[in-house]
């Protein structure tokens, strides 16, 4: 990739929820892609069966255990990697958590909760992340939204209302940053099989009609965001900024049509 | 990652600025490139410059908005080289702006063959042999003004989010064989067309700079660049997408300068 248009070679980039089936395939692709990568995440030792599954102790890979749903956390992770890496120049924001209920009985906490780990971790991160860049006149934010920032799906009001406000903060902040270099753009996963979605996919009934209205008739696999990943952290990407890029299949053009 | 060798990349408006940058990143991601423009002439010039050994290149002379121009050009193209992976349309009618009150339907009739019919036609030309090999990567050029647009473009809009409605269509009846189709909506970008825009009033490059986030006028590069991403094999599952590579400018409409910020 050395020579590649889209090489991150030496970027140091910092991935949260980098346990996760998103955040483990793009901070896989990123070090493919010759990145130095931060895995961040709350739960060490899943964080180090991550780091395991990269190369384990390489000078390319390190684990940071964070909380995004706390900014001090946060703000302290950030500034650690900057002291011990030199730079942060590539951040994606893959940390996420999702509960199902209906609208009309959601639990407040379970709605706080979501919010203040979805998109306020989200604006945590990248605030920090920013401090950072804009100095270096250089950086490059990733944010991870969903379908669901642009279409309804029920019982699950607090994920879509986290992944909608995200989409307008990647807005606002790619339209506040650019002029300093950073860039922020969103990747936007449709029906994907991860362990976040693992019940829906154990019912043969509801995975055939989730993908008879895919495009391409099948669901995505957590390496399908890594191109699109890698794309926005690349130098090539400087001029894309503010965008959000559905890794769906087609779904969202097909509006839930039934394709046959 | 990104590698495209051995795939067979069909540029359509290959001569043109944006075409033959868009040629030159495929083709050094590996690519074999098949440039279609008007001009004969013009294209042994580009080949030239693209690929001087002349071993991953070639170049046809085509109408994109005559059915029968295009098969010819196909049926020589699967005889050379037997397949298409890759769909580029950039073929683009000469700039249209003008009044609505002022347009005349041969302009009308004129812009829309280019940039509408010839990207439907191209579409089901090439889609032939993606369709029997159960591979494919079409890109299709709109613009920036299909989001988000100034008065006297309404021909030129109509064409380019037609071809965003016909792109989002063909890619849900596509997807089944294995093709994306995607679109890719250049902003402000450093193209003979810009240039000539920024040399009729000095004030220009300056109110185009303050309006845009990045503070820049795009390259063509990062034009290509975004094109090889939806082209790559690690595309596979982004479909019916449209990317605009506008420096912000469509994310954004503030009225202050950007250059302040």
């Amino acid at each position: 990739m050395e020579n590649s248009i889209f090489s991150l070679e030496n970027k140091v980039a910092v991935v949260t929820g980098a346990a996760g089936d998103l955040g483990f395939a793009i901070s896989k692709a990123y070090c493919e892609a010759g990145a130095i990568v931060v895995l961040a995440g709350r739960d060490s030792a899943r964080l180090d069966r991550a780091s395991e599954r990269l190369g384990g102790s390489s000078s390319q890979v390190a684990t940071r255990v964070v909380n995004v749903a706390d900014a001090n956390q946060v703000s302290a992770m950030i500034d650690g990697v900057v002291n011990s890496l030199g730079r942060i120049d590539i951040l994606v924001t893959a940390a996420g958590i999702q509960h199902r209920a209906p609208a009309a009985t959601f639990a407040h906490d379970a709605w706080n909760e979501i919010l203040q780990v979805n998109l306020n971790g989200t604006f945590y991160c990248a605030q920090a992340a920013a401090r950072h860049m804009i100095p270096k006149k250089t950086g490059r934010i990733v944010m991870i939204t969903s379908l669901t920032a642009e279409i309804g799906i029920p019982h699950i009001a607090a994920y879509a209302a986290s992944r909608g406000g995200i989409r307008q903060l990647c807005k606002t902040m790619a339209v506040e940053w650019a002029a300093h270099g950073v860039t922020v753009n969103c990747i936007g996963p449709g029906r994907f099989r991860t362990r976040m979605t693992e019940d829906v996919f154990a019912d043969e009934t509801k995975r055939t009609k989730f993908l008879d209205v895919i495009p391409m008739r099948r669901a995505g696999v957590p390496d399908d965001v890594a191109g699109a990943a890698v794309f926005l952290a690349s130098a090539s990407s400087s001029y894309v900024t503010g965008q959000s890029i559905y890794v769906d299949g087609g779904w969202l053009a097909g509006g839930g049509n039934v394709l046959g | 990652m990104f590698d495209l060798t051995d795939r067979v990349a069909v540029i359509t408006g290959g001569a043109g600025s944006l075409g033959l940058g868009i040629a030159e990143t495929l083709h050094r991601l590996g690519a074999y490139v098949i440039l279609l423009g008007r001009s004969a002439e013009k294209g042994k010039q580009v080949l030239s410059k693209l690929d001087p050994g002349g071993q991953r290149s070639d170049y046809y002379a085509c109408d994109v908005a005559d059915e029968d121009s295009l098969a010819s050009v196909y049926a020589k193209i699967i005889a050379a080289r037997s397949k298409v992976d890759i769909l580029v349309t950039c073929a683009a009618a000469p700039a249209a702006s003008g009044k609505l009150e002022s347009t005349s339907m041969e302009q009308w009739r004129s812009v829309l063959a280019t940039d509408l019919d010839g990207v439907f036609l191209s579409c089901k030309t090439f889609g032939q042999s993606m369709i029997a090999r159960r591979y494919g990567r079409i890109v299709n050029m709109t613009s920036f003004h299909a989001v988000a647009t100034y008065p006297f473009r309404t021909v030129y809009n109509a064409a380019k989010a037609g071809v965003e409605g016909f792109s989002r269509a063909l890619a849900v009846e596509w997807g089944h064989h294995g093709i994306t189709v995607n679109t890719v909506a250049p902003g402000p970008i450093v193209t003979p067309r810009t240039k000539w825009f920024l040399s009729q009033d000095p004030s220009n490059e300056a109110g185009m700079l303050s309006r845009t986030p990045a503070v820049r006028i795009g390259e063509i590069t990062d034009v290509s660049a975004t094109v090889a991403f939806l082209v790559s094999a690690e595309a596979r599952h982004v479909n019916a997408e449209q990317i605009v590579v506008d420096g912000g400018w469509t994310a954004n409409a503030w009225w202050g300068r950007h250059t302040d910020l």
